[in-house]
C-alpha cells in the first residue's frame, strides 16, 4: 500500500512541476481570481435560472416537478460525463502519455490521480446545479436535513460521474487505434456543447414555452415522461430520483443517495482492477501508433544513410587539392564580381525600382486567412469562440414567453458573451503571433498592411456572430425584416469601431509567447484588465445608440418582444432612432480612426522595441 | 552583394558584437563560426534587418538595409536557429502565406513544389506543420526563404534537426544557389562541413572577427597545415590568452 501512495506522489508531484511551469508569474493571479469569480457568478445565475424557470413554470404539479428533476439529472450528468471523457482523455492520452510512460508510477496511482483530479472540476461543475435543488426542496417544502444530504448527493454524484468516466475511458483506450488529435478533440467537444445547448433549449423551453397552450404538450405531460420506470436503472438519474425522494420524505431520498456511493465503489473498483493492467499497454501501443502515423516516419524509413564520420573522412581526404582548387575558381570569380559588382548593383537597383508596389490586399487577406485558420485549428481559441456561440445561441432562440422573453431582457447577455468574443479575438491577434512576428519584420510587409489584416481577422468572427444572431431575433423573437436588417447593417458600423479599438492595447501588450499554455493564459487575462476598462465602456456606449435605434425603430416590431407599456409610450420618440443611427457612426467612426491611429503607432513602438531589443518578451 | 561596415550592437551595458565588418560576394558561400554566445546570430539578425546595430552599415546588394529596409528585405532570405513557421498551418498553406509577405504570384506556391520534392516533403505538404518533426519544420521554413528566390540567404545552424540524408540535400542545394549566383552565408558549429562546403569562413569570437579568409589564406597566414577545427582552436584559444594577458 506503501509503494501505492509513493506512486501516487509522484504523480501528483509530476503534474504539480508542469503547472509550476505554466504558471509563472502570480502576479495576475488575482485578477485571474477576479474574472474566474466573475465568469463563476454568471454561471450560477445563468445555469441557475435556466433550471428554476421551467420548475417555477411546472410548479404545484409534482408529477412534472419530479420529471423534470430527473431529466435535469440525467441531463447534467451526461453533460459532466462528456467533460470529463475529454479532459481524462486530454490529460491522460494527449498530454500526459509520455511524462506517464517513462515515469516509474504503476497505472493504479495515475488512475487515482486523474480520479481526485477530475472530481475537482465535475463538483464545481454540479454546484451549479444549487439553485434547481435548494428551488425544488423550497417548493416541496423538505425539512433542512433535506438540503445537506441533497448537497452530499452532489458531491457523491460527482465521484460517480468520474468513476464512469475513467471506467469509460479504459474501454476507449481498448477500441481506439490512433490518439485523436488535439484539434478534432476541440470541436468535436464544442459541437456537442452547442447541440446539447440547444437540444435542452427544445426539450424545456419549448415545453414550458407552450404550458397552457391549446393542444400543445405541456411541460407537465413532457416531464412526467423522465418518470417512466426504464430511467431509475441508469444511475445517472439516481440524483434527481435523490432529490425527489428527498422532497417526499427523507427516507428514499437516503437510499437513493446510497446506491450513489455503493455504485460509485463498484465502478471505481472496476476501473482499478481492468484499467490499471492495461493502460501502461495501450499508453505504449498509441505512442507507437502515433509516431508510425507521422510523416517523417516514412520519410525516416525511406532515408539513406550518410553519417558525419563519411563526411569528415571524405573532407580530409580532398581537402588539399579542394582548397587549392577553391582558392584558384574564387580568385577569378571574385575579380569577375569586383568588375561588375557597381554596374550590377545600379542595375538590381533600377529594377527594384521599376516593381510594382505590393499587392496588399492580397497581402492582408493572407495573413486574416492564417489567423482565421489558426482559430479553426486551435482547440483552445476554437473553444473560446464556440463556447460563447452556443451561449448565444441558447439564449437568442429562447421563445419570447420564457423569463418575461424581452428583447431587452436579453441584450445584457448578448453584451456580455458578445464583448467576450469580441475582446479575445483581436486581443490576442498580435501575441498569438508568437516568435513567428520576427516573419513580418523579415519581410518587406508594410505596418499599415499588418494592421488592417488584423482589425479585419478582429471582425469577421464577431460580425459573422452579430449577423447570424440577428437573424435568429427576427425567426424566435418576431423581428420585423426591417429592423433585423437595421441591425445587421449597423454591426457593420459597430464592430469594426470596437474592434479598431482594441488593437492597440493588443500590440501594447503582446507578449509573442503563446507556446507556453500558463503565458499564453496569463497573456489574455492580464490584457483583459485593460480591455474591461476600455472596451467596456466603449462597447456600452455602442449597445446604448443600438438601443436607441431599436426603440426609434418600435412601430415597427411585434408587440410580443415588448416590455409593456413603457417600451410602448417610447414608440413615438423618433428622433431617438436618428440619434442613435448619428451616435453609432459617430462612434464608431471616431473610434475606427483613433484605434487605427493608436494601432499604428504601438505596432511601430513594437517593431522598434523587436529591432533594437530582439525581445519578444514584451518587457524591452 | 552583402557588406557589413563597423558594426557593433550593444544589449544596455554587454557589448554583444563589436566592429565587425566583412563583404560576401555574388556566389559566395561563406561560413560563420564560433564558439556559443560569440555574436554570431546577434550579427546574422543585423544582417537580416532583425536587430538595428547600434552603429555600422549594411548594404545589401548596393541597398542600405537602414535606409531602405523593405527594398533590402526583399532580396534577403533568413533561416534562424529555430524554424519560424506557422504551426496550424499547412506546409503549402505556409509557403502561400510567405509568398503573399514577398508578394509573389500565387502559382509562386505551385513552382515550389521542386523545393517540396527535393527535401522529401511533398507527401507531407497538405500536413498540418504542428505534426511536422523539427527537421522537417526546419526544411519547410528554408523552403519558405527560398521561394521568393533571395540575391542573399542567411542561415543559422540549419543542419540542426536535419537527417543526414536532408542535410546532404541542403548542402547540394546551397551548392547549387552559389552556382547560380546566391550569396549563402551559413553559421554552424559543424567544422567538417564548414570546411567542405565553404569558400570562406569568418571565425567570431567574444563579439569580434577574429579572423576571416579562405582555409588556405588561414593556413597560409598563421603558418600552419592544421585543419579547420585545429586552426578554430587555435585562434579562439589564443583570442582567450591575448585578453586574459
Amino acid at each position: 500500500m506503501n509503494a501505492f501512495w509513493d506512486d501516487f506522489r509522484k504523480a501528483r508531484n509530476l503534474n504539480r512541476w508542469q503547472r509550476l511551469l505554466r504558471k509563472r508569474d502570480a502576479k495576475r493571479t488575482p485578477v485571474r481570481i477576479i474574472l474566474m469569480g466573475i465568469v463563476g457568478l454568471f454561471m450560477l445565475f445563468s445555469v441557475g435560472s435556466a433550471s428554476v424557470s421551467p420548475l417555477m413554470a411546472v410548479r404545484g404539479d409534482v408529477q412534472g416537478m419530479n420529471g423534470f428533476v430527473v431529466f435535469a439529472s440525467v441531463l447534467a450528468g451526461a453533460f459532466l460525463l462528456y467533460i470529463q471523457l475529454v479532459v481524462v482523455y486530454q490529460r491522460l492520452v494527449v498530454e500526459d502519455s509520455s511524462i506517464m510512460l517513462v515515469a516509474p508510477i504503476t497505472g493504479r496511482a495515475i488512475l487515482m490521480f486523474r480520479l481526485l483530479e477530475g472530481f475537482n472540476i465535475t463538483l464545481f461543475f454540479s454546484l451549479l446545479g444549487l439553485p434547481m435543488i435548494a428551488a425544488y426542496l423550497w417548493l416541496s417544502h423538505a425539512p433542512w436535513i433535506a438540503y445537506l444530504i441533497g448537497l452530499a448527493a452532489i458531491w457523491a454524484s460527482a465521484w460517480l460521474i468520474v468513476s464512469v468516466a475513467l471506467l469509460l475511458m479504459t474501454l476507449l483506450l481498448r477500441i481506439i487505434r490512433r490518439p485523436i488529435s488535439r484539434d478534432m478533440l476541440g470541436v468535436f467537444s464544442s459541437l456537442v456543447a452547442i447541440a446539447i445547448l440547444l437540444g435542452t433549449r427544445v426539450l424545456v423551453h419549448d415545453a414550458v414555452g407552450s404550458a397552457g397552450g391549446p393542444g400543445g404538450t405541456g411541460p407537465d405531460t413532457l416531464f412526467a415522461n423522465w418518470l417512466s420506470p426504464g430511467f431509475i436503472y441508469l444511475p445517472l438519474s439516481w440524483f434527481g430520483y435523490s432529490l425527489i425522494g428527498l422532497g417526499s420524505g427523507i427516507t428514499m431520498g437516503f437510499v437513493y443517495f446510497l446506491f450513489i456511493l455503493i455504485f460509485t465503489a463498484v465502478v471505481a473498483g472496476l476501473t482499478f482492477s481492468v484499467g490499471s493492467p492495461i493502460l501502461h499497454e495501450r499508453l505504449t501501443q498509441l505512442s507507437d501508433a502515433a509516431a508510425l502515423g507521422r510523416r517523417q516516419g516514412k520519410a525516416a524509413r525511406k532515408m539513406g544513410i550518410f553519417g558525419l564520420g563519411q563526411q569528415s573522412e571524405h573532407a580530409t581526404g580532398t581537402r588539399q587539392g579542394r582548397q587549392q582548387a577553391d582558392q584558384g575558381t574564387l580568385q577569378g570569380r571574385y575579380q569577375a564580381d569586383r568588375d561588375t559588382r557597381k554596374g550590377r548593383q545600379q542595375a538590381d537597383f533600377d529594377t527594384l525600382q521599376g516593381r510594382q508596389p505590393a499587392n496588399r490586399g492580397r497581402l492582408i487577406w493572407e495573413v486574416t486567412r492564417k489567423d482565421l485558420l489558426r482559430l479553426r485549428r486551435t482547440p483552445v481559441d476554437l473553444a473560446n469562440y464556440l463556447f460563447p456561440t452556443a451561449y448565444l445561441l441558447y439564449f437568442a432562440t429562447q421563445p419570447a414567453k420564457v423569463g418575461g422573453g424581452a428583447l431587452f431582457g436579453l441584450l445584457p447577455v448578448f453584451i456580455l458573451v458578445l464583448a467576450s468574443t469580441m475582446g479575445r479575438v483581436p486581443i490576442s491577434s498580435f501575441g498569438l503571433e508568437g516568435e513567428q512576428v520576427w516573419l513580418y519584420l523579415q519581410a518587406p510587409a508594410p505596418s499599415n498592411t499588418i494592421l488592417w489584416a488584423k482589425w479585419l481577422y478582429g471582425t469577421l468572427p464577431t460580425l459573422l456572430w452579430w449577423e447570424v444572431l440577428c437573424v435568429l431575433l427576427a425567426v424566435f423573437h418576431a423581428l420585423s425584416v426591417g429592423l433585423a436588417v437595421l441591425l445587421g447593417v449597423a454591426g457593420f458600423w459597430l464592430i469594426p469601431g470596437a474592434v479598431a479599438l482594441t488593437l492597440p492595447f493588443a500590440i501594447h501588450g503582446a507578449a509573442f509567447i503563446p507556446r507556453m499554455v500558463g503565458r499564453r493564459n496569463r497573456y489574455v487575462n492580464a490584457r483583459s484588465a485593460w480591455y474591461i476598462l476600455v472596451i467596456f465602456p466603449y462597447l456600452l456606449l455602442q449597445v446604448a445608440a443600438l438601443g436607441a435605434v431599436s426603440i426609434g425603430l418600435l412601430p415597427s416590431v411585434s408587440t410580443n418582444v415588448l416590455m409593456g407599456g413603457f417600451i410602448h409610450q417610447l414608440q413615438s420618440v423618433s428622433w431617438l432612432m436618428y440619434a442613435g443611427l448619428l451616435a453609432s457612426i459617430l462612434i464608431t467612426g471616431v473610434g475606427t480612426l483613433i484605434g487605427r491611429s493608436m494601432g499604428l503607432e504601438a505596432w511601430r513602438n513594437k517593431r522598434i522595441q523587436l529591432y533594437e531589443t530582439g525581445s519578444l518578451d514584451g518587457q524591452g | 552583394m552583402l557588406e557589413a561596415t563597423g558594426l557593433r550592437k550593444e544589449f544596455g551595458h554587454k557589448v554583444a558584437v563589436e566592429d565587425v565588418s566583412f563583404t560576401l560576394n555574388k556566389g559566395e558561400l561563406f561560413g560563420f563560426l564560433g564558439p556559443n554566445g560569440a555574436g554570431k546570430t546577434t550579427t546574422i539578425r543585423m544582417l537580416v534587418g532583425l536587430l538595428r546595430p547600434t552603429r555600422g552599415e549594411i548594404q545589401v546588394a548596393g541597398v542600405d538595409l537602414q535606409r531602405r529596409p523593405m527594398e533590402a528585405k526583399r532580396r534577403l532570405g533568413y533561416v534562424p536557429d529555430r524554424p519560424m513557421v506557422h504551426d496550424k498551418l499547412t506546409g503549402r498553406e505556409f509557403l502561400r502565406f510567405m509568398a503573399s509577405l514577398y508578394d509573389l504570384p500565387a502559382r509562386a506556391v505551385d513552382e515550389a513544389d521542386h523545393w517540396l520534392e527535393q527535401f522529401d516533403l511533398t507527401e507531407s505538404a497538405d500536413d498540418l506543420i504542428s505534426t511536422y518533426s523539427h527537421g522537417m519544420k526546419q526544411k519547410i521554413g528554408l523552403i519558405g526563404q527560398l521561394i521568393h528566390e533571395p540575391e542573399v540567404l542567411l542561415l543559422d545552424e540549419p543542419t540542426v534537426g536535419l537527417d543526414p540524408k536532408s542535410a546532404r540535400t541542403l548542402r547540394n542545394v546551397l551548392n547549387g544557389l552559389c552556382a547560380k549566383g546566391v550569396t549563402v552565408l551559413i553559421s554552424t558549429h559543424l567544422l567538417p562541413i564548414a570546411e567542405m562546403m565553404c569558400h570562406r569562413v569568418g571565425i567570431m569570437d567574444r563579439g569580434r572577427l577574429i579572423a576571416i579568409g579562405s582555409i588556405a589564406e588561414l593556413q597560409e597566414r598563421y603558418h600552419t597545415e592544421s585543419n579547420l577545427e585545429d586552426l578554430f582552436l587555435r585562434l579562439t584559444e589564443a583570442a582567450e590568452g591575448e585578453r586574459r594577458t
